[in-house]
């Protein structure tokens, strides 16, 4: 198991707030890690961190350290564009472009090069089938992306992350938007994305964390009280906070 | 911080009075047995065997409040652990009942009291089986792990017990062949006695379990 982001004793502050204290994480490659825990405890404050989305957010101050294949991402000479074309970004709410389904999926590929549009073409077709949405918008895709379902509006997103060929997809409460069915589908697909890429998502489904995750890390109050296998977790958490939160007698 | 899942938490606790009950019932209907047995009283016997069905229902009603437990509740980590050792207890328990019961039916057969010694070391057998049952409810009902392992190795003391009375009765047979039919039918109760302890080491052994998830040395979860 190797290991592709790691945080070691992170702490991120919102001017006097302090959202993360002293977290020591790793995430290993080509698994799903999930992240847990009550509202503001610091579990998509840390997702957001791992490709610099809280840079931003004025006040902010990150001390420790945070690497991703051992460089620096704080700190360090890595750029932020390649970084986020390295580690994309789901979002709760599917948020396609106002265009086409094909220009969805090509915005971030033309932005990063020049591509031939047979080469463009090629790349949207695996994007979307690596999304697994290609069957059903195949015959439509220079129709507008805002017509499609919820759903399939999230896939496209997912298919868009895909499009720049990332290494680690973030997904932050991917499925909350989403009916049982269309989750199901995304959680089919995470299963197939973590043998090419490493997924951590942010959820607050605990059945779903249990469901398709390799490994869970509950937070509380910005302090990461424990990480494991998850069925380790769901089944005999070493912690009481951590047995108390997943059995719903908290949070 | 407040305690979310009240009703979850109560329907829990209904859920452990009912296999204390089930597990009391059961116990008891030991001690009837041994006493039918012992005092050749018939109406007894019979009372035993028509209470088993009680202990049956209570069996079927606490599996049926252990599914919809875990089909609405789907519950985790240590209610997880709890509600299927309950599922896994309750067929411990509910064979004890029945071991009970075929013990009362076996002595609504016999005519002649067992002689002195054989009645005295069955009845020996049967108080450290029953012990057993008892220690491995109360083991449960406190969550002690130690009390489970303590009262789990007491299983020896039914098996060699079982030994020893086996021996015994082989000897009456060997030395009057006549009363085989009755040697034979005391066999089967101290048959029934030592499974009563198997049944009682089982309840220990899903104890264990619901405390660490390790089941008979394998994590089963």
């Amino acid at each position: 198991m190797s290991i592709i982001v790691s945080a070691k004793d992170l702490n991120l502050y919102y001017g006097a707030f302090q959202a993360l204290i002293d977290v020591c994480l790793d995430i290993p490659e080509k698994e799903i890690t999930a992240l847990i825990g009550p509202s503001g405890c610091g579990k998509s404050t840390f997702l957001k961190t791992l490709n610099r989305m809280n840079d931003l957010i004025p006040g902010v101050k990150i001390t420790g350290e945070l690497t991703y294949h051992g460089e620096n991402i704080y700190n360090g000479g890595l750029d932020v564009t390649v970084l986020r074309k390295n580690i994309g970004m789901v979002f709760q709410k599917p948020n396609p472009f106002p265009m086409s389904i094909y220009d969805n999926i090509a915005y971030g590929p033309r932005l990063h090069g020049k591509l031939k549009k047979a080469a463009l073409d090629d790349l949207v077709e695996r994007s979307l089938k690596g999304a697994v949405l290609w069957d059903e918008v195949k015959d439509r895709l220079k129709k507008s992306a805002m017509g499609l379902s919820g759903g399939q509006q999230q896939r496209l997103c997912i298919a868009r992350a895909l499009s720049v060929e990332p290494d680690v997809l973030l997904m932050d409460e991917p499925t909350s938007a989403l009916d049982p069915a269309s989750t199901a589908k995304i959680e089919d697909l995470m299963s197939e994305l973590k043998k090419n890429y490493t997924v951590v998502i942010v959820t607050h489904n605990m059945q779903q964390a249990a469901r398709i995750s390799d490994r869970t890390a509950f937070f509380l109050v910005g302090v990461l009280v424990e990480v494991g296998q998850t069925n380790d977790v769901f089944s005999i958490p070493r912690d009481k906070r951590t047995e108390d939160y997943i059995s719903g007698r908290f949070g | 911080m407040m305690n979310y899942r009240q009703a979850f938490n109560t329907e829990l606790s209904d859920l452990s009075n009912s296999l204390i009950r089930m597990g009391a019932t059961a116990a008891d209907a030991i001690d009837r047995a041994i006493a039918a047995l012992n005092t050749g009283d018939k109406d007894l016997a019979r009372q035993v065997i028509e209470d088993d069905n009680q202990i049956d229902d209570l069996a079927r009603d606490i599996e049926q409040r252990c599914l919809r437990l875990l089909l609405k509740q789907q519950p985790v980590a240590g209610d997880l652990r709890r509600i299927s050792t309950a599922i896994k207890m309750i067929t411990d328990i509910e064979r004890i009942g029945d071991s009970a019961a075929d013990i009362a039916e076996i002595s609504l057969q016999l005519n002649a009291p067992a002689p002195p010694e054989v009645a005295a070391d069955v009845e020996t057998m049967a108080a450290a089986a029953r012990s057993m049952v008892g220690g491995a409810i109360d083991a449960y009902v406190k969550e002690d792990l130690e009390l489970a392992r303590a009262t789990r190795e007491k299983d020896d003391i039914v098996d060699s017990l079982f030994l020893k009375i086996r021996a015994e009765l082989g000897q009456r047979m060997a030395a009057d062949a006549t009363a085989w039919d009755e040697i034979m039918d005391y066999l089967m109760i101290i048959k029934y006695l030592e499974r009563i302890g198997d049944h009682a080491e089982n309840i220990c052994e899903w104890v264990e379990f619901y405390k660490t998830g390790v089941h008979k040395n394998v994590r089963i979860i």
